[in-house]
């Protein structure tokens, strides 16, 4: 067993800084993408917020193996349209594509988890806002968000753990993540332990994350 | 509308090839759930055994499955219990050849997977019936097992519904994952039709919509199935339980 790990340390390295990196990202750009998402479930009636319940009902509803499947080869059907639109290089790359999977799929997560967290903010709190003669972008930006974010937290944090699960998804489309890196030396050694290393992996950066995460959800909890 | 010809019904299309899958994407969820309901119970219990090995184990059968991605769970259930079958019919009668089916091998993991998180609902839903319904159908002298199916269980499902929902939700999404050791699933028949007929976009987008309306038509079904067993617990005027 440790020699497959230690013969192959570099290469379990990389595995494991690319799954962090991918998880990381996808799960910081999808929180931006959410912001709006979310602002337009809990607050707007008319057409933003039917739009913004497509979005999350779709990207819900669509495993993240399909979406990747989708927006990687689906994206080679229409290649000489995309290379027209100079997009080609975007769609080309199987990183990119999988980043884009994996935020398409984490903000509309993310959307529910915020909207969830603004809609529970009591009204109380929007007076004070008034009476403070706070604009709505001032008031959202320094007072809701911040109480929101802080509300949200213990479903975020679970919700990058499942980002960092879902990473191992890249390994199909020919990333080289963790999981990727596990499929590659099994096609050569052909050895079950390798499959046991990534799960101990898997655990260990799991486990490391909750550990983090409940750090910090203590440190913020007075806001919540 | 050529691209139509690709999804007719007979030789020529994949119309009947997808809906062959569609129907081994159910059979594997349905399959997979009621397993994994009893299974979230037992593992609950565990949790909650006086028995510290027990406990012990219930602990880390949820911290392992859900914290191990389910397709890395998937392989490794699925080669791992192949060469265990190889080994033991080896043992027993050398020569011959024992196979574990794609299916099978996708359940199993699936089960577990699910069954980590649906602890968790069952352990909630347990707390809102509350330990006093336990304690009263024991000095009524029930037996723990009656207390159990006549007392409590009748409780207990409409608060776990909408988290079994959920997880029903994630375990019909999950199922495109045993693609990859090939079973002929939704996903499956579509990257194979895919081979031949070089239209990706339009089988990945089909089978988006179609699992996109398998969830929503469940979120639909759980909604009705929640208004109706807590109809006896809303108060008409206010809409409050």
């Amino acid at each position: 067993m440790f020699d497959l790990y230690f013969g192959e340390m570099s290469r379990w390295n990389d595995g494991l800084i690319l799954t962090a990196v991918m998880s990381t990202l996808s799960v910081v750009i999808g929180f931006f993408a959410a912001l709006p998402i979310a602002l337009a479930r809990s607050k707007s009636k008319g057409i933003l917020g039917f739009l913004a319940l497509g979005y999350v009902n779709i990207f819900r509803g669509v495993p993240l193996l399909v979406l990747m499947f989708l927006i990687y080869y689906g994206s080679g059907q229409f290649s000489r349209e995309l290379r027209g639109l100079g997009l080609w290089w975007f769609f080309r790359d199987a990183y990119y594509c999988g980043l884009l999977a994996l935020v398409l799929n984490t903000a509309a997560y993310q959307a529910e988890i915020i909207r969830g967290s603004l809609d529970t903010i009591s009204t109380s709190v929007l007076e004070t806002n008034a009476a403070l003669n706070l604009t709505r972008w001032t008031s959202f930006r320094r007072v809701l968000l911040p109480i929101a974010f802080a509300k949200a937290l213990p479903p975020l944090g679970n919700e990058y753990i499942l980002m960092v699960k879902a990473t191992s998804l890249l390994a199909i489309i020919t990333v080289f993540d963790l999981m990727g890196q596990a499929r590659m030396i099994f096609s050569e050694t052909f050895d079950l332990r390798v499959y046991y290393i990534a799960a101990a992996h898997y655990l260990v950066l799991v486990l490391l994350i909750e550990w983090g995460l409940r750090r910090f959800e203590a440190r913020i909890k007075w806001m919540a | 509308m050529t691209w139509l010809n690709s999804l007719s019904y007979g030789s020529g299309g994949w119309g009947d090839e997808l809906l062959h899958g569609l129907g081994v994407t159910l059979g594997l969820a349905i399959a997979t759930f009621p397993v994994a309901i009893v299974l979230s119970f037992l593992i609950h219990w565990a949790k909650v055994s006086h028995y510290t090995p027990i406990r012990l184990f219930g602990r880390a059968y949820t911290t392992v499955f859900k914290s191990l991605p389910e397709i890395l769970t998937l392989l490794i259930l699925y080669y791992q219990s192949q060469a265990i079958v190889s080994w033991l019919v080896e043992a027993v009668a050398p020569g011959s050849h024992l196979s574990i089916s794609p299916f099978v091998a996708g359940m199993m993991s699936l089960a577990f997977v699910i069954s980590a998180y649906g602890s968790e609902v069952v352990r909630a839903a347990l707390n809102a019936v509350g330990k006093g319904q336990f304690e009263a159908a024991a000095s009524l002298g029930l037996s723990p097992f009656n207390a159990f199916f006549k007392v409590i269980l009748p409780q207990v499902w409409r608060h776990a519904i909408p988290g079994f929902g959920n997880l029903w939700v994630i375990l019909l999404k999950d199922t495109s994952l045993v693609s990859v050791i090939t079973l002929f699933e939704l996903t499956h028949v579509a990257t194979i039709a895919i081979n031949t007929t070089r239209q990706p976009f339009l089988f990945f987008g089909l089978i988006s919509v179609i699992y996109v309306v398998l969830v929503t038509l469940s979120t639909r079904a759980q909604k009705q199935v929640e208004k109706r067993v807590s109809r006896g617990f809303i108060r008409e005027e206010t809409g409050h339980v």
